[in-house]
């Protein structure tokens, strides 16, 4: 195909946009990365502007966060094991019943189906959701993030719909070889359907990690060692004054090295940087499972 | 190696009528035993966090006694448990154990010709039954009972109801259903795939919990008025007063309006610069290069609020960058975080920069599906860069656009972004009322539970029949649907 000149130039034009576009989209991250690294001394000689990578970094704010108080990292700990078994149990459950349900000749599949759709489509709302999980015992307990999480019905619905579309020939086949029932779940569904658990799995896992708002109606403050890294990083986000329970006195008028916008922006990077190292890795299933899960939004 | 494991479903292999029966059986055994072994009720006081559970056998144990109960810190105690309420509980009983003997008749013996009437109306009367008085028991003032101190009370303020009484009810209409209308060839597929719906109870068992049960109370907590002390069952029912309100007050009137002007200015945001840049990131070609743009503009989708509030608060907090910008050159300081014309284009700002390259997903997936073919042909033909456009690039992803926007119509009451709002936004900012909110502050923190459950239920009943709508909407004109 031959390419003019004014198509060259266009081509090249939208190619610059493009860039310029990504580059806005990074640099809030690189500057938070900046600050984060920045003493106090050249913070205030240079009015709070910072520009580009300080000229004597400092790693006074990551090592206060890691170093002198556990709490920081007991809610890492946390949010890895909310984020770790929220993301294996809900793919257990939510591929199993996909599988069950994308069996053929199941008495009982249509309404369980239509069931399943209305649980999405609607929802009992933040007040009775509540009022379930204090009835069940669950408040002040890391369960109360996980256990509700579990079913989802859009994940059953994605999972469905892709199983449905995995030759039966494949299964008939491994039934004359005598895998069971059950067993053509592990032998076949799952190894023809990496793409799938990887972006749905992506999902869950970055949901987990991300969510805050549970464990803040959940789990009280007198229980602040349930508390998630994401909320430990709001509360000390919103007040800066340590009034607030949750707020960290070590992070705050510690006339040292470091500002608190140093230590609040380090605190930011500490709790971002996890979705940052996995992203990269599901990034090959992007194309095939993450088209769903773009629909779901 | 599976058979050997299930050998007792061979055995019903052609006794399709026995083997429904066996299962209608086990079922209501495991029910009786639940009803003994689990608490059926429990007095309590919360105010000094007191509380025993009663069990099935300990009604039994009752009539004409008191019965003696631990209590941690107390010590013995001796109940009266309330006449009426162990009667009622006992008939259940009753008619739990008819039913298991009318199953077991009609299973093993000649009456197994009628067996669907006979389980289905014994089935059906006990579950009948079981609805309506739990009912009666959780709602009724007239019911008086005894409190720890002596007092008399209603039967609800003292004595609270266990959960397996409302499993029993949902377990009940589930076997009655399969007693009257699961024939002979279906218990043939169940038998077959038996082991199928064992891997389904923990699923719908977490979905009645956590999915179905918070719908059941919302519809109650919102045809009552809730009182602290009445718990749920004990505030009187107010009928539709909660909705009532819910079209009269005139604040309502303007929740709604800022959900919708939220939501709406969010649908702007999040489809139309999306295209433009997907259309930019499909003309540019080299796929390489495009690949790591790509990459770079997912990023932002996979942090949370908190970390973008976090890098948005860099810029905007009283010393932040841009104040110190503005100081630099001489301005007054703004105060973003607190300003209140200032909130809308924040929310959408910071929306933009999370969601815009996730946004073009679906845009390059369209795409990327168009035949290069097209455009040679157009070229060819003398098409300029806008006939392009508009002939082929746009018809190429209308459809997608066309979807993506009608769900987001449908979503429009709940599309306000409440996470968003509650970083960016506080309690007291006019503009960040908005239907989420409103639940969080007005309803869950100040107790008010019933007019918050009726403002989610009309929330999610109108966003029910929208999304519905809409998505037959994009179903018949472009002819993708979510389900």
């Amino acid at each position: 195909m031959i390419i003019s000149r004014g198509e060259r130039i266009y081509r090249n034009a939208c190619a610059l946009i493009a860039t310029m576009v990504a580059l806005v989209c990074l640099y809030p991250l690189i500057y938070v990365v900046f600050v984060s690294l920045t003493t106090s001394e050249e913070w205030v000689s240079r009015g709070g502007i910072i520009w580009f990578f300080p000229s004597k970094p400092t790693l006074v704010a990551y090592q206060k966060i890691l170093g002198s108080s556990v709490v920081i990292l007991r809610s890492v700990f946390v949010s890895f094991i909310r984020t770790v078994l929220g993301t294996f149990l809900g793919l257990a459950v939510n591929a199993l019943t996909a599988f069950v349900l994308s069996r053929k000749d199941l008495p009982g599949k249509k309404p369980i189906m239509y069931i399943i759709l209305f649980t999405i489509l609607f929802s009992g709302g933040l007040i009775p959701g509540y009022l379930t999980i204090e009835a069940l015992g669950l408040k002040n307990n890391i369960m109360a993030l996980i256990i509700p999480t579990l079913f989802n019905g859009w994940n059953i619905l994605i999972f469905k719909q892709f199983f449905e579309g995995i030759p039966k020939e494949l299964e008939d086949s491994a039934r004359i070889d005598g895998v069971s029932e059950v067993g053509l779940f592990f032998r076949i569904i799952i190894p023809s359907s990496k793409a799938v658990f990887a972006a749905i799995g992506l999902f869950t896992m970055v949901g987990h990690w991300n969510s805050w708002f549970d464990a803040s109606i959940y789990i009280d403050a007198s229980h602040q060692h349930l508390w998630p890294l994401q909320l430990f990083v709001k509360i000390n986000l919103e007040n800066t004054s340590g009034l607030n329970q949750g707020g960290l006195d070590f992070l705050i008028n510690n006339n040292t090295a470091v500002g608190d916008i140093t230590m609040q922006m380090a605190l930011t990077v500490v709790s971002l940087l996890p979705m940052l190292i996995i992203y990269p890795f599901f990034q090959k299933y992007f194309t095939k499972g993450v088209y769903l899960g773009a629909v779901k939004g | 190696m599976k058979k050997e494991k299930l050998k007792f479903l061979h055995y019903f292999k052609d006794k399709p009528l026995q083997f429904k029966g066996t299962l209608i059986l086990s079922v209501l055994v495991l029910m009786l035993i639940s009803l003994l072994i689990m608490p059926i009720m429990k007095i309590s006081d919360p105010a000094v966090d007191l509380s025993v559970n009663i069990y099935g056998f300990d009604v039994i144990a009752s009539f004409g006694n008191e019965i003696q109960k631990y209590v941690y810190s107390i010590g013995d105690i001796f109940l009266t448990l309330p006449k009426v309420p162990s009667i009622l509980l006992l008939i259940s009983f009753i008619l739990i154990i008819v039913s298991i003997i009318a199953t077991i008749i009609s299973t093993f013996t000649k009456f197994i010709r009628y067996q669907n009437l006979i389980i289905g109306i014994t089935l059906g009367i006990t579950s009948l039954y079981t609805i309506i008085i739990y009912l009666f028991l959780i709602t009724t003032k007239n019911l008086s009972a005894l409190d720890f101190y002596g007092n008399t009370k209603a039967f609800f303020e003292v004595y609270s109801l266990g959960i397996n009484i409302l499993i029993n009810i949902v377990l009940g209409i589930f076997l009655t259903l399969i007693a009257f209308f699961l024939k002979p060839n279906g218990i043939k597929k169940v038998r077959k795939n038996f082991i199928m719906y064992l891997l389904l109870i923990i699923p719908l068992t977490l979905m009645f919990i956590f999915k179905i049960y918070p719908i059941f109370l919302q519809i109650i907590l919102s045809l009552k008025e809730y009182v602290i002390s009445d718990g749920i069952w004990g505030s009187k029912w107010v009928g539709f007063a909660n909705f009532r309100f819910v079209f009269q007050e005139p604040d309502m009137l303007k929740l709604i309006g800022n959900t919708v002007v939220i939501s709406v200015s969010r649908i702007l945001i999040s489809i139309i610069p999306p295209i433009i840049l997907a259309i930019i990131l499909y003309e540019m070609g080299r796929d390489r290069f495009r690949k790591g743009i790509q990459t770079v503009l997912y990023i932002p989708h996979f942090f949370s609020w908190i970390v973008v509030y976090g890098i948005a608060y860099a810029f905007i907090n009283p010393e932040g960058l841009i104040n110190n910008i503005m100081l630099l050159t001489g301005n007054e300081p703004i105060k973003i975080l607190t300003s209140e014309s200032k909130f809308i284009p924040l929310l959408l700002t910071t929306d933009l920069w999370k969601e815009l390259g996730w946004g073009t997903i679906l845009y390059v997936a369209a795409l990327s599906n168009v035949d290069p073919n097209l455009y040679e042909a157009a070229a060819i033909d003398g098409a300029g860069f806008w006939k392009k456009l508009t002939k082929i690039t746009l018809p190429s992803i209308a459809p997608t656009i066309v979807f993506v926007s009608v769900m987001a119509i449908g979503n429009i009451l709940s599309g306000a972004g409440f996470e968003q709002i509650m970083l960016f936004g506080s309690e007291n900012m006019e503009k960040a009322q908005v239907i989420d909110t409103w639940v969080y502050w007005e309803g869950l923190n100040e107790l008010r539970y019933g007019l918050g459950a009726a403002v989610s239920f009309f929330q999610s009943a109108i966003g029910l029949v929208l999304v519905l709508l809409c998505n037959k909407f994009s179903k018949r004109y472009v002819g993708i649907g979510l389900f």
